[in-house]
């Protein structure tokens, strides 16, 4: 019982953090965006689509050099913020770099997968992979947008992003390079029934 | 209520996605700093004065459908002719056909602010682009001259049709059928579902773009061709002619969007028409229509997925205001 205690605090924290109470009725407008945000992921053939597309036809591109070219692109914006000297963006440029060693770490592996033809074992891991990319770069365009600045100090937003969800891109690229066979396994035991 | 937040997108658009840079360059025309700011503003003030007043009414009431005909929320068909004639929908469009010719980055920012006012409102002009982009890249001279102009200005809107009851996200199953007729033009006759915006009473035609398989056609997706398939056939003066036999049978009760009427097509079944089939024109070559469906949701897909990460902000933003 303690456990289920415990664990459903720790559920509690993912539902009531974006929207509380309030973000559960509909007369407060939020539930309207909830809903109607739900199709985003289903139009253009499904974000999951989307996910087997970048990692069989775009990661391939130019022999593998074409998405190294954009991850040193999105490292040379962790360069500016170094050079920035900057306290206000705390620790944002290591953690991003490291989230990038993650995302080169996985990219190098789905590479390695597909080239030895077990493409079952890289589509495993497109879904997380979308995501860890997607997590990387979007810390590294809210540096970017830090660096810029003149008005404001943007620079705080990155370093929230960074400080609070970089750390996510490690357990994200274990699930890429260490799910596949377990999610093969389960998925013939669920298809027979 | 939205607000749009015109100088996190203004900041965006020059320093992260590196317009100022372009600007500075000389990549862009002669389009200046100060006219982005001033399409911004505008842009936001729309979205925030016109559009974000019809959400609730457009999820709470929603699209409704009688006798195959659907009405948009309240507000929607005034608002969307004032949006349109406001040259909104032609702003990234091609200058040949009255487009202005602004770039896609600056579209893109305003469809942010369309969607982020009301997503039910800001799909119907979302599919409309990627009808310009099929058009305008593969469609014949006369297919061009007699619809692009009126799709650019948003006069008239378009569709996609892809999806079938028994074929989603691999079309290789497609069934829906195109024969060809005397005049060169062809007879459509199939089912598609989930198409957005399918019917409305936002304009007074709606160009369909509709994928269908030849007689002769080989299978797979190697055999899948593309057609427009107009709700009114239009005459050579440009005038409207005759309904199409093209109709909307029914429309999903959605999760969300209620705006937005998700419809059931139906092609070719003898609802309107002396010869049986909707009538449709090819797009591009025959047995090549997956390539210029691509091309065209390619389009749309940026304007896109710029929406979906901006969605988590807004409900935040809703949370604060509460």
């Amino acid at each position: 019982m303690q456990r289920v205690a415990f664990v459903i605090l720790v559920l509690m924290l993912w539902t009531c953090s974006i929207a509380p109470g309030m973000g559960f009725i509909e007369e407060t407008g939020a539930a309207q965006y909830m809903r109607d945000a739900r199709i985003n992921p289903i139009y253009e053939g499904t974000n999951g689509i989307q996910a087997i597309d970048l990692v069989t036809r775009k990661l391939p591109l130019s022999g593998g050099d074409a998405v190294k070219a954009y991850i040193a692109d999105l490292r040379s914006i962790l360069e500016d913020v170094r050079g920035a000297n900057h306290d206000g963006f705390g620790k944002t440029a290591e953690l991003l770099d490291g989230a990038l060693n993650e995302v080169e770490e996985a990219t190098d592996w789905l590479l390695a997968q597909m080239s030895e033809g077990k493409l079952d074992a890289a589509l495993s891991g497109a879904t997380p992979y979308q995501r860890l990319f997607g997590l990387a770069a979007g810390g590294c365009y809210l540096a970017k947008a830090g660096l810029a600045d003149s008005e404001k100090d943007r620079a705080s937003l990155a370093r929230f992003y960074a400080e609070n969800f970089a750390a996510e891109c490690a357990a994200l690229k274990h699930t890429v390079t260490g799910g596949a066979d377990s999610l093969l396994v389960a998925g013939e035991l669920l298809k027979a029934g | 209520m939205y607000r749009a937040p015109v100088a996190e997108i203004s900041h965006t658009l020059k320093q992260v996605a590196d317009m100022k840079q372009a600007l500075e360059a000389g990549q862009l025309g002669d389009l200046s700093e100060d006219l982005v700011d001033a399409v911004l503003e505008e842009a936001g003030k729309f979205a925030s004065e016109r559009i974000a007043p019809l959400n609730r009414d457009a999820d709470t009431i929603g699209a409704k459908l009688e006798n195959a005909v659907v009405t948009t929320p309240p507000g929607f068909a005034e608002t969307y002719k004032d949006w349109s004639e406001g040259g909104w929908n032609a702003i990234s469009g091609p200058e040949e056909f009255g487009g202005q010719g602004l770039p896609n980055m600056l579209a893109v920012a305003a469809s942010e602010m369309w969607n982020s006012a009301s997503m039910g409102f800001a799909l119907c002009p979302l599919l409309t682009i990627g009808a310009i982009e099929a058009v305008a890249t593969h469609g014949s001279d006369e297919l061009k001259a007699k619809y692009l102009e009126k799709l650019v200005s948003g006069e008239w809107t378009g569709t996609m049709n892809l999806t079938e009851p028994a074929c989603g996200s691999d079309l290789a199953a497609l069934k829906t059928q195109a024969k060809p007729a005397d005049d060169g033009s062809y007879r459509i006759f199939g089912q598609k579902i989930y198409i957005t915006y399918g019917e409305h009473d936002m304009t007074e035609n709606i160009c369909h773009l509709v994928l269908a398989r030849l007689p002769d056609a080989p299978a797979g997706t190697r055999g899948i061709s593309l057609f427009l398939v107009p709700k009114f056939l239009v005459n050579d003066d440009g005038s409207l002619g005759a309904r199409n036999d093209a109709f909307c049978q029914s429309i999903e009760h959605k999760i969300g969007i209620h705006g937005s009427p998700t419809c059931v097509m139906i092609y070719g079944d003898g609802f309107e028409g002396t010869e049986p089939g909707a009538i449709g024109y090819l797009i591009g070559e025959e047995n090549r229509g997956l390539a210029c469906i691509m091309n065209a949701n390619r389009a749309k897909h940026q304007a896109m997925k710029v929406r979906a990460w901006r969605r988590s902000f807004i409900i935040l933003m809703c949370n604060v205001i509460y």
